[in-house]
């Protein structure tokens, strides 16, 4: 039996769930300039927030994503304004910022921990009666193939909002230079606290269909937020469209990479690749 | 006079009264101490996450021992804490038994939790028993394992193999002291059989894609898929097993039973630890309704061999005298297995059993 179908395809579903991650990482990174690590919690938010509506208050599925999706940016948006946003305007410095974060990551899951236990939980009502689609002799789920078609929206409707909005050009912007921004009459802080919302629920989004795929568990972030990261550096940090290109990259050398030695060496071979970019092509594939 | 006399039967009385107190003290100290003392047992349970329901059946268990010991000369006091499976907590909990509580004995669950724990019980010289398969966790003079041994097991699991007419088998590890510990002795057992190991993959605690070993699983086409992984993992591997079409059988060493979802492993044989008696799981079942999870036999055995030693004593044993006392009777009457011999590397040694899975629940096979 030819597995290279199979494998194609695997590396696709992962790949789809590391794009889902670095767009949002990338969305944040790129306008505010530091390395995020509570988003890694906000996608275990939006896991939670929809058992919540939808396993234990027994709401209709679309009503839980919409409004679990809603409460990870409102409260992206509320990190921003209580914790990151204070420390920008003080001038704090990048660890400064990675400290904060850190605790942003380790308050929101031990916050998760304390409502929902620690316990591993399922989204879906009866996970053994997923549909599976068959694709040029590889299997695929519904969910799996949800995850990938909502993957490409976003960043296609990302791409459109910052090439044709003022809101995506004033994004690039503060990117490229805050400051300069602020002269020309941008509401930074507006701004940005927009992009924490809109990455925020991004991320929450992924935690949710992760959620409908495997599961969630209060620490599911921090190793979703690394291989996020990764497909960031390798993409190119800050581009939108590099993100998910690295995404991809990511995991098909992961995937192909365990063909021939042992599962175990997947994160081996993910953080070598990571070390050889950050050598070699430190800027990643595609330039900001 | 009159004064005189009253001053003399009153010491007199004072006299009569202190000896018959005194006579009474002494002669009911060799039977029952007037105030019971206190002995302390640290159970370290995971009780949140993945593995929350066996800790929560192993507290259970020791409740239950506690209670069916009925009076006692001593007052026992279970301090049970949550290390949640986590080696590092465990170092903690036992830390804090030993310093804080000074406890007389330790139950720890897992084998990794119980290979942080046996130095610090060491170095302490307080007597361990860890629900464990790693035999490296028995380790010194105060670390023992109450738990059938992984060469048992190992070797059940390969003879049911060749007995079933299997050629060949791929093996999904898990890269944890206890599933090593396992897999390694079904793969010794199986070097002297005609079954073949035709594929081994490691995989991380916390990992949660295992297509690509499926996939290469399904290629390899073997005759059945040996799989020692924990909770929730095992459960994403059973799922990802039949999102990519895989119908070869699966087989374990206890995982099916550690599993929080067996039904995911309807119908599919597995090895077990030992053979415990219907009554102990009937009286669990008939108080919790709801059956003994795996380990919970094990932490109502050693408190119940806690209890037996400490009230054969007429003192409240130290943890190197509770050991001694262990050692040297042994444990003919195990109220849960049986005889139960203790060997030189300080495991207990039990046989292993053949189960599977029959709606949802773990039943033996008639052998």
């Amino acid at each position: 039996m030819d597995i290279i179908p199979q494998l194609i395809l695997n590396s696709i579903i992962a790949g789809a769930i590391y794009a889902m991650i670095a767009l949002g990482f990338n969305l944040i990174y790129g306008t505010a300039k530091f390395f995020d690590l509570g988003y890694g919690a906000l996608t275990a938010v939006g896991g939670y927030a929809v058992f919540y509506f939808y396993k234990t208050l027994g709401l209709d599925l679309y009503v839980s994503i919409l409004l679990g999706v809603l409460i990870v940016g409102v409260i992206g948006f509320i990190v921003y304004k209580l914790v990151y946003s204070p420390l920008r305007k003080r001038k704090s410095s990048g660890m400064v910022l990675l400290v904060a974060a850190l605790g942003v990551l380790t308050a929101l899951q031990a916050i998760i921990a304390i409502l929902f236990t620690s316990q591993f939980q399922t989204l879906s009502q009866n996970s053994s009666s997923e549909q599976v689609f068959n694709i040029l002799g590889g299997a695929i789920t519904q969910t799996q193939l949800v995850t990938l078609i909502i993957g490409f929206v976003i960043m296609i409707v990302i791409g459109l909002v910052f090439r044709y909005t003022l809101f995506g050009k004033a994004v690039k912007a503060i990117g490229d230079d805050e400051e300069v921004s602020k002269i020309v009459g941008v509401n930074t802080e507006n701004i940005i606290g927009w992009v924490f919302f809109i990455g925020s629920a991004i991320g929450g989004l992924a935690g949710i269909l992760i959620g409908f795929d495997t599961g969630i568990e209060p620490t599911m972030g921090l190793s979703l937020l690394l291989k996020g990261v990764i497909a960031c550096i390798i993409g190119g940090i800050g581009n939108v469209y590099g993100g998910v290109l690295g995404a991809f990259l990511l995991a098909f050398i992961e995937n192909f990479g365990i063909w021939h030695i042992s599962g175990e060496w997947k994160d081996a071979i993910a953080f070598a690749v990571l070390i050889l970019f950050l050598l070699f092509r430190p800027h990643g594939i595609l330039r900001k | 006079m009159n004064n005189k006399k009253t001053i003399w039967i009153t010491v007199g009385v004072i006299v009569v009264v202190a000896v018959i107190a005194i006579v009474a003290f002494s002669s009911g100290s060799n039977k029952q101490p007037a105030v019971k003392q206190t002995v302390k047992i640290g159970l370290a349970l995971p009780l949140t996450g993945g593995a929350a329901f066996l800790g929560e059946s192993s507290r259970n268990a020791a409740q239950m021992a506690l209670s069916d010991a009925g009076q006692t000369k001593y007052n026992y006091d279970l301090v049970i804490e949550d290390d949640a499976f986590n080696p590092a907590k465990t170092a903690t909990v036992v830390t804090k038994f030993v310093n804080i509580d000074k406890v007389s004995a330790i139950i720890t669950f897992g084998s990794g939790t119980s290979n942080a724990a046996a130095p610090i019980n060491e170095n302490a010289k307080i007597p361990r028993f860890g629900l464990a398969s790693d035999p490296t966790s028995a380790i010194g003079d105060y670390n023992f394992i109450h738990w059938t041994p992984p060469f048992k097991e190992g070797q059940l699991s390969a003879s049911e193999m060749v007995k079933k007419g299997y050629k060949n088998v791929a093996i999904v590890d898990t890269n944890h002291s206890g599933t090593l510990a396992v897999t390694n002795s079904v793969k010794e057992a199986l070097k002297n059989t005609s079954v073949k190991i035709a594929s081994y993959d490691l995989t991380n605690v916390g990992d949660k894609d295992f297509r690509t070993i499926i996939t290469k699983i399904k290629a390899l086409k073997p005759d059945i898929v040996l799989v020692e992984m924990f909770s929730p993992e095992i459960e994403i591997f059973a799922k990802q097993m039949k999102e990519l079409g895989v119908k070869i059988p699966m087989t374990s060493v206890e995982t099916f039973e550690w599993s929080n979802d067996p039904s995911l492993f309807e119908g599919m044989w597995f090895i077990s630890d030992a053979k415990i008696t219907p009554s102990f799981a009937e009286k669990y079942q008939a108080k919790f309704n709801d059956g003994p999870k795996p380990g919970a036999t094990y932490v109502y055995d050693l408190v119940t061999l806690f209890i037996n030693n400490q009230e054969k004593a007429d003192h409240a044993l130290s943890p190197t005298e509770m050991r001694d006392s262990i050692i040297k009777t042994g444990y003919e009457n195990s109220p849960i297995f049986g005889n139960i011999q203790i060997d030189k590397d300080g495991f207990f040694i039990t046989n292993a059993s053949v189960k599977m899975i029959k709606n949802g629940k773990a039943v033996l096979i008639p052998e």
